[in-house]
């Protein structure tokens, strides 16, 4: 193992995490080289005075600012947060996206009401087929209303 | 009797077990507070906030500020509680919104000019010795407070990912598999970055304080 491989696996090393091929090469090129074994403790003081970079406690108000926090903030925060789970946002979601869909799609115009336009010939076959079927289904009060709109209608074609 | 209990079973599987112990309860905190019982969320914050705000100081390098990511951390966790993972590790899915937290704080304190490492207020906490019985060398707790000082001054010139997995790995003793959970990379990627994080942070340290550590 040269030098440049064994200072490759010094983090491993300290990690405990060499195979056991690599340690026994590891440790024999360690012995044999000053240079590496310099390296080796320089790292190894190096990681053992970043542990000692731990807090060992959080100061004693952290959990009163955290729970004014919360109060402040909103008591109803976790509730949200069970209605935020699929179970419940689903069906809401499925009938926000219906109601998006039918005010985002064309509704479809009513059709315009165009005047019908008969012939006097027309008319009159109409007001004829309609007189008969009042008098024979005896609904229509105004039946007289409709033969006299009948007998206008037959003079006027007379006339013509 | 504890002792030949615990001799007789491989430490690994212990380690185990009373992870599944601690997760099972974290779980169970987590169904309490999201059916209402708010005040149960002391429990978590109780449980984390020492690992948290430790992460938290390590980004930022001042108290007062690691308060606040701190504190935003566990109020992110508290309003996101509906969207945990339940299958995976609560601790982890915290230590990931502390992660990102802090480096949001840092991006927004840019803007602002850095505090002085040389703040009192830097080293009112986490430097102190870790019994009172213990006797005390003014003169190493000075070492230990400056030596603390370069370092942290050293992290904070690493990049963001770097940064990360120094903190996370070789500053608070996670291993390489739970921060892969927390930053949810391959171990692979873990391994190679604690590598160039260690090289980098020793060329920086030689670079800018000479053999100081």
């Amino acid at each position: 193992m040269n030098c440049g491989k064994a200072r490759e696996r010094i983090s491993d090393y300290l990690d405990g995490r060499l195979s056991e091929e690599h340690l026994s090469e590891f440790e024999l090129h360690i012995r044999g080289c000053a240079e590496c074994a310099g390296e080796l403790d320089e790292m190894r003081r190096m990681v053992t005075a970043l542990r000692s970079l731990a807090v060992p406690r959080a100061p004693i108000d952290l959990w009163p600012q955290v729970r004014e926090g919360i109060r402040t903030a909103e008591n109803l925060i976790p509730i949200w947060g069970i209605f935020a789970r699929p179970v419940f946002m689903a069906p809401v979601l499925a009938v926000a996206a219906a109601v998006a869909v039918m005010l985002i799609l064309p509704q479809p115009k009513p059709l315009p009401e165009k005047p019908i336009k008969l012939s006097a010939s027309e008319y009159r076959h109409y007001l004829t087929e309609h007189m008969r079927f009042q008098k024979r289904m005896f609904v229509d009060p105004e039946v007289s209303f409709i033969a006299v709109e009948l007998d206008r209608a037959n003079s006027r074609a007379k006339d013509e | 009797m504890l002792k030949v209990a615990e001799a007789q079973i491989p430490a690994h599987h212990l380690l185990a077990w009373k992870h599944w112990m601690t997760e099972q309860t974290d779980q169970a905190v987590v169904k309490k507070v999201l059916a209402g019982d708010t005040d149960e969320f002391s429990t978590l914050v109780n449980r984390y906030q020492d690992r948290i705000y430790s992460v938290a100081l390590n980004y930022v390098s001042n108290p007062d500020d690691a308060m606040d990511v701190a504190q935003e951390t566990f109020l992110k966790a508290y309003s996101n509680l509906g969207r945990f993972d339940s299958a995976s590790a609560f601790y982890t899915w915290l230590y990931r919104i502390a992660v990102n937290t802090a480096i949001d704080f840092l991006r927004k304190r840019k803007s602002r000019p850095a505090d002085s490492l040389d703040d009192e207020k830097y080293t009112e906490v986490g430097f102190e010795p870790e019994s009172k019985d213990r006797a005390i060398d003014p003169e190493e707790v000075a070492a230990q407070r400056e030596q603390a000082q370069i370092l942290r001054k050293a992290i904070s010139m690493l990049s963001d990912k770097l940064r990360t997995v120094i903190i996370l790995h070789d500053v608070e003793g996670l291993s390489q598999e739970e921060v892969a959970d927390i930053l949810k990379i391959p171990l692979g990627t873990v391994k190679s970055r604690v590598s160039r994080a260690r090289a980098e942070l020793r060329r920086i340290l030689r670079k800018t304080m000479g053999d100081a550590v």
